[in-house]
């Protein structure tokens, strides 16, 4: 049973260059209790389908076609106190810049009260208090009861992550959206949080949408993953199968860009060239103009997502003719 | 730190500023080209006044020795005669400095009730056609001397709709808020144009902030939005505006008094400086000074209850 | 291998073909315009109104707006639109000249500041922050309360108030600009300090003091009106648009246009400035 089902989703933002689509026909399902990963570079597209997923796309870009479903309502649909309603209370949110994201003149314990006290689940300021307390506790906070009168500039990063997550827990949603929960934190405390998330996880039978652009997070935690590129999704699978045989060029670039500590050393080879202008995206394959698999094919149509291993979706039409040694440089 | 340590420390900080008012009024009259004596009593004076006002005043002593008397006046309240009241420059000026201070006091009070939901107004639908009267109005009224739209405004609202009186401060509380109308209206309409631009520039800010995004994602309300986490963090914004702007209102507040005739210090001052009333013009001056270091050190405080960022070292 | 072009990013497609976009100038047009006939009028005033601004018609007082008086007469009978004119041009030159005054001591001084660094450094800008800290028009009101009231007062306290802040924008600008490569270079050829400071930083660092000129000079012409209403300026008989509309005062409840249309030419005049000014910035800054 999916808990979120995103179909043919459109968002499209109207600048003075054109309209650019920075969500492209994206679908995919996030089934309950399941991890699910949507990686890609800067600008890929990634935050704006969470943003897209919340309705909280900025002016003047909007949502333009497709529908998201959840809880048997459309939220494109939805009217904004509705829509409001569902935010923080069964869909929650983890955003990337923790410290940013508290307000420096509120007490923590109040700002993660604040979601349970605006959903009616608790009716004083004491019970949400008491509430933060216990959530604080399950997020691994030290003396909470100390702590949950401070304010966010007496905690560091890795912390105010923590006090997002539990505020984020505190109405018992079924979906959690994180956007790069651990991309602004060091690597040790990114470790400490991602496995808080995963058992979280497991714990409550959360439904998670990690935001990344780090394959080794997405290896450590999701099921399943997308891989987004210019708006669109251009492979989609199960993670070990990802890994094991992507099947879409941009993807093993990626890869290819991680270094490996098993295997011979070996020159890291960046994609070359740049995404594409959203506004004057290039014809038919977004992908084709860095792309050494390409052909007129690739130009001229329009590669559909398609089934092209059991459960393994890919945009590209030449992907089986991709090989390990695909981005390998020719003095490697 | 707490606010007590806050409090001290901020209030030690003030004491040389104090100081250097002090010195700075002493020194501004000695100044002056010529005999103080002579100049205060003018060319006729006789031979026995000008002695006398030496004496009272200090000026065959070495100059240490008169800044000495002067502060030590200063603490007994003593700021010397008018030449032009002949009364105690003290007296004067208590009489007349609750005038200017309500007058203030009002004007602020109004420009906040007005100028804060035209911004918030103006911010949330910025390029909307609130936004653009609210930018026009503002561009115009600050190439507007305010004592002519002070003028205008006893015109139309006391002379040809006769519907607030043209001079005075009233008595009792409603009379007195019945003839601060109109002078608080015209410092408002001169004061607003910085306030709003600046207060919405802020605002567009804060709407942007991450801090407003994620409360979107907790689900609340616009309204709630709104009131607990754009206009707190937008309020801090209207003091430091309001705070840096003090001395241009009590200017404003200068012209204010004579527009509409209103027994303050403002008025005093114009009126001191035309009869060359020198110990008045000093004395207008230091409380001029006391005012805005105390009302910079109110903002402070004020400041420091609204950000608990402040009070932490 | 594949041959296909790399796609040009948006921002690498050639230069923009130069925009004689006067839609983007409307403002710096039109404050242009309007002070060019503000100019015009007030230079040839002498020559275009009807009557002289001093002359006085006692069996015509307090006369309503008509054909022979556009702006009604006062209550000495002298013609406003005349006295209007003639103080455009009183006006005007006190704000240009209380500009000049300030923008070149302030140049002066911070440049000098900038430059030479060390004491003279220290020094200049103790002195701005002393200056700096009180406000404007408390500052020029103290310093006329000690000159007295009059029109060279007004010169002194306007200058003295207005200078530091010229002051502190050149030093700046000048402490960025003395590290540059074309005046170490300067130096290493041997040029004097002079040559230096006049040939090769001034140019570069006028910039945003013209910048602050622009809006300085509609607050000296509101500040010069404020306080010669308050008679602390600009002293009557003078037509001077803070004198008429102090005189106005006493007669709001029989001749409102002795108030008002005085006002209106500040106001007009403030409006073209500030367009005028904004653009001039505008231009500046896209000149790069």
């Amino acid at each position: 049973m999916a808990i979120l089902d995103v179909h043919n989703l459109t968002t499209q933002i109207p600048t003075a260059r054109g309209n650019l689509t920075v969500v492209d026909d994206v679908s995919f399902s996030v089934e309950q209790g399941e991890c699910f990963g949507l990686v890609g570079e800067s600008g890929s597209g990634k935050s704006m389908t969470v943003k897209s997923i919340l309705g909280l796309v900025p002016a003047p870009g909007r949502v333009t076609a497709g529908s998201v479903h959840h809880g048997g309502h459309d939220l494109t649909k939805l009217p904004g106190p509705a829509m409001a309603a569902i935010r923080g209370r069964t869909i929650a949110t983890i955003v990337q810049d923790a410290v940013s994201a508290l307000n420096p003149v509120y007490r923590i314990g109040r700002q993660i009260a604040e979601p349970m006290l605006e959903h009616g689940l608790v009716r004083s300021r004491a019970e949400g208090r008491s509430r933060a307390i216990a959530l604080m506790a399950k997020v691994g906070i030290p003396a909470p009861e100390k702590r949950v009168d401070d304010y966010p500039h007496q905690f560091s990063g890795g912390m105010c992550q923590r006090v997002v997550i539990a505020t984020a827990l505190s109405c018992d949603p079924g979906l959690i959206l994180a956007d790069e929960p651990t991309t602004a934190l060091d690597v040790t405390i990114q470790d400490q949080i991602l496995k808080l998330l995963v058992s979280l996880q497991h714990d409550l039978g959360l439904s998670l949408l990690l935001v990344t652009h780090d394959m080794g997070v997405v290896a450590q935690t999701c099921q399943r993953v997308a891989v987004m590129y210019a708006g669109q999704i251009v492979e989609l699978v199960r993670t070990e199968d990802l890994f094991r045989k992507p099947r879409h060029p941009y993807t093993a670039g990626l890869l290819n860009c991680v270094p490996r500590l098993d295997g011979p050393a070996r020159r890291l080879t960046p994609i070359p060239g740049a995404p594409p202008d959203l506004a004057a995206p290039p014809s038919g394959c977004r992908f084709h103009p860095r792309c050494p698999l390409a052909i007129d094919l690739c130009r001229s149509g329009t590669p559909a997502l398609s089934e092209v291993a059991p459960g393994h979706f890919s945009r590209c039409i030449r992907q089986d003719a991709l090989t390990a040694d695909l981005w390998e440089t020719a003095d490697a | 730190m707490n606010t007590l340590t806050f409090l001290r420390r901020r209030v030690l900080q003030v004491l040389p500023v104090l100081a250097g008012i002090v010195l700075v009024v002493f020194m501004v009259v000695r100044l002056i080209p010529g005999d103080p004596a002579r100049i205060m009593l003018g060319i006729h004076a006789s031979e026995e006044r000008l002695a006398n006002l030496r004496t009272e005043l200090g000026l065959d002593l070495p100059i240490w020795q008169q800044f000495g008397l002067f502060v030590s006046n200063i603490f007994q309240g003593e700021l010397g005669t008018s030449l032009f009241y002949r009364r105690d420059v003290t007296d004067v000026i208590m009489e007349r400095l609750p005038v200017t201070v309500t007058l203030v006091g009002f004007s602020v009070l109004l420009s906040v009730l007005v100028c804060v939901p035209l911004a918030v107004a103006a911010a949330m639908r910025q390029g909307s056609w609130i936004d653009q009267i609210v930018r026009a109005i503002s561009t115009l009224t600050l190439s507007m001397p305010g004592f002519w739209l002070g003028l205008n405004l006893l015109i139309l609202f006391a002379v040809v709709y006769p519907f607030f009186p043209i001079s005075g401060f009233g008595r009792g509380f409603w009379d007195i808020l019945w003839h601060l109308t109109l002078p608080a209206i015209t410092i408002t309409l001169s004061l607003a144009p910085i306030l709003i631009r600046t207060l919405r520039a802020s605002l567009i800010e804060i709407l942007q902030a991450p801090h407003v995004e994620f409360a979107r994602t907790k689900g609340l309300s616009e309204r709630h939005l709104i009131q607990r986490h754009v206009l707190r963090n937008g309020l801090m914004a209207t003091l430091t505006i309001l705070g840096v702007n003090i001395g241009w209102l009590m200017g404003g507040s200068v012209v204010i008094e004579t527009v509409f005739s209103l027994p303050g210090l403002g008025a005093l001052i114009v009126s001191s400086i035309a009869a060359r009333d020198y110990p008045m013009i000093q004395g207008i001056a230091l409380i001029f000074g006391l005012l805005v270091i105390t009302i910079n050190l109110l903002t402070d405080l004020l400041y420091a209850a609204l950000d608990p960022r402040v009070t932490y070292e | 291998m594949s041959d296909a072009a790399l796609p040009v990013p948006a921002m690498d497609r050639g230069p923009r073909p130069p925009a004689h976009n006067w839609r983007r100038h409307s403002g710096l047009i039109t404050g242009a315009s309007i002070l060019a006939v503000i100019l015009l009028g007030s230079i040839f005033a002498g020559w275009i109104s009807p009557y002289g601004p001093l002359e006085q018609n006692l069996r015509n007082t307090l006369q309503t707006p008509s054909w022979t008086h556009p702006f009604g007469t006062d209550n000495f009978g002298r013609d406003i639109f005349s006295r209007v004119l003639h103080a455009a041009k009183l006006d005007l030159m006190i704000g240009f000249l209380c500009v000049f005054f300030p923008w070149m001591l302030g140049i002066a001084l911070g440049g000098i500041a900038g430059y030479f660094g060390g004491i003279a450094d220290t020094i200049i800008m103790r002195i701005v922050d002393t200056f700096s800290a009180f406000p404007f028009l408390i500052m020029v009101i103290g310093i006329i309360a000690i000159l007295g009231p009059g029109l060279t007062s007004l010169y002194i306290a306007l200058t003295l108030a207005g200078w530091s802040m010229y002051a502190r924008i050149v030093r700046a600008e000048v402490l960025v600009v003395r590290q540059s490569e074309y005046v170490l270079a300067a130096r290493a050829l041997g040029f004097g300090h002079l040559r230096i400071m006049f040939r090769h930083i001034l140019p570069n660092v006028i910039t945003p003091t013209i910048i602050f000129a622009m809006t300085d000079i509609v607050l000296v012409i509101l500040s010069t009106t404020s306080l010669s209403f308050l008679g602390l300026g600009v002293q009557p008989p003078a037509a001077e648009w803070g004198i008429m509309i102090s005189e106005g005062k006493g007669f709001i409840l029989t001749a409102w246009w002795m108030v008002t249309l005085p006002g209106i030419a500040i106001v007009i005049v403030g409006l073209a400035l500030s367009l005028f000014g904004d653009g001039v910035a505008k231009w500046l800054r896209e000149r790069g």
